[in-house]
């Protein structure tokens, strides 16, 4: 059985280094990604994403047992990505603001995926920020509703809604990416 | 109707939206800021266990410590302060008594204004339910002492120099202060503790040094 998460917190709080390189072997790709989707395009998505988990060993000793690890880290992630937005006043891209790709029919169809994937991170870039981070603490995270309403403080009905207005506009962006 | 197991429209296009999503997600960070942020880590890590151990061994040590210095001096604890005290007899008389119960187990709300006791003699009574059980107590203690055989006690007798049951506290304390200016500094301790345990916190006469 492999250790959990919460097992290896404890022990890297316990001054196990080792254990850190597990835990940060497990969430490093989700979360860089969680990061440089939040500021798709911008410079700084590196030194946020380091600047995470620094923040997550200087706050190793908050971690109390048996908090779960998972949304504590996205927690600190998510409040690392708020400051960000407050300071570059980038909060409230709109999908409106975006020119939707006309969906012209692509031969290949490898080259058609490639063009989806493209147009989806295009997309996931111009949803409204509440909306992205949502989407992104389900699909990154892998976090339930109730721990993406804990992790932003919000309610979980709040962010059903988050998920539902994001995964519509979506959907009406990718048109022609589902065949 | 619609099967609860099967998988709603909505839902199987998000479900094609996360695959799609994740046919894109494979970007991860640089080998480089892998590195930077491990060692980071292991720096803090190390540090946690560097402080660690002083702060043990001083525990240790001053537990060690502690535990040396009450077996070296046999630490005991501060020996009582005594209190002693002189009340004149006129203040005796004010001393708060208990009150008595009726005499036929009647509840005090049950008894008419003509039952009532007068305050003469509810002050009369009342010491004397209280002093006879203290007086038994007290006669029982010295009896057990009287009983003793030599050696088992090194406690000095001071029964002889018990004042009578109706005495109060003032006479012991005469008798104490008679005993100390007489130089019988044993007797005079045994009688004192004799009155501590005769007269109760409450009963026991307010400061005036007996002292010589």
């Amino acid at each position: 059985m492999s250790t959990t998460d919460e097992q290896l917190m404890k022990w890297y709080r316990d001054g196990d280094a080792d254990a850190f390189d597990r835990l940060y072997a497990r969430y490093r790709a989700p979360l860089y990604r969680y990061v440089l989707r939040q500021c798709a395009g911008c410079a700084e998505a590196d030194e946020l994403y380091q600047d995470i988990w620094l923040r997550v060993v200087r706050a190793r000793r908050q971690w109390k047992e048996p908090q779960p690890f998972r949304p504590w880290l996205y927690r600190i992630a998510h409040n690392r990505i708020v400051d960000h937005w407050r300071a570059s006043g980038a909060a409230h891209e709109d999908i409106d603001q975006l020119d939707t790709p006309d969906g012209s029919p692509l031969q290949e169809m490898i080259a058609h995926l490639r063009d989806c994937v493209a147009r989806f991170k295009e997309l996931l870039g111009h949803l409204p920020a509440v909306q992205r981070d949502a989407f992104l603490l389900k699909e990154e995270g892998g976090l339930s509703l109730a721990e993406i309403a804990e992790v932003t403080g919000t309610e979980r009905e709040t962010v059903k809604s988050r998920l539902r207005y994001a995964l519509k506009r979506l959907r009406q962006g990718l048109e022609g990416c589902d065949d | 109707m619609t099967d609860p197991q099967k998988p709603q429209p909505d839902e199987v296009e998000d479900l094609l939206l996360s695959a799609l999503y994740h046919q894109g997600a494979n970007e991860e960070p640089s080998p480089e800021m892998d590195n930077a942020i491990r060692e980071q880590a292991r720096k803090v890590a190390r540090r946690r266990r560097w402080f660690a151990l002083p702060r043990l061994a001083v525990t240790m040590v001053l537990l060690l410590g502690v535990g040396v210095a009450l077996r070296v001096f046999d630490l005991a604890p501060p020996e009582r302060a005594v209190v002693e005290f002189e009340m004149p007899e006129d203040q005796e008389a004010a001393i708060p008594r208990p009150a008595p119960s009726t005499a036929n187990g009647a509840r005090s709300d049950e008894v008419t204004l003509e039952q009532l006791p007068t305050q003469p003699a509810l002050q009369s009574a009342a010491p004397q339910v209280r002093k006879k059980s203290a007086r038994e107590s007290l006669e029982q203690r010295m009896f057990e002492r009287a009983n003793r055989q030599p050696g088992e006690s090194s406690e000095p007798v001071c029964v002889g120099d018990v004042p009578p049951a109706d005495a109060g506290p003032s006479e012991w304390l005469r008798r104490i202060r008679d005993l100390r200016q007489a130089g019988e500094q044993a007797r005079a301790a045994c009688l004192q503790d004799l009155y501590r345990e005769r007269f109760s916190e409450a009963d026991q006469i307010k400061p005036q040094t007996i002292r010589e």
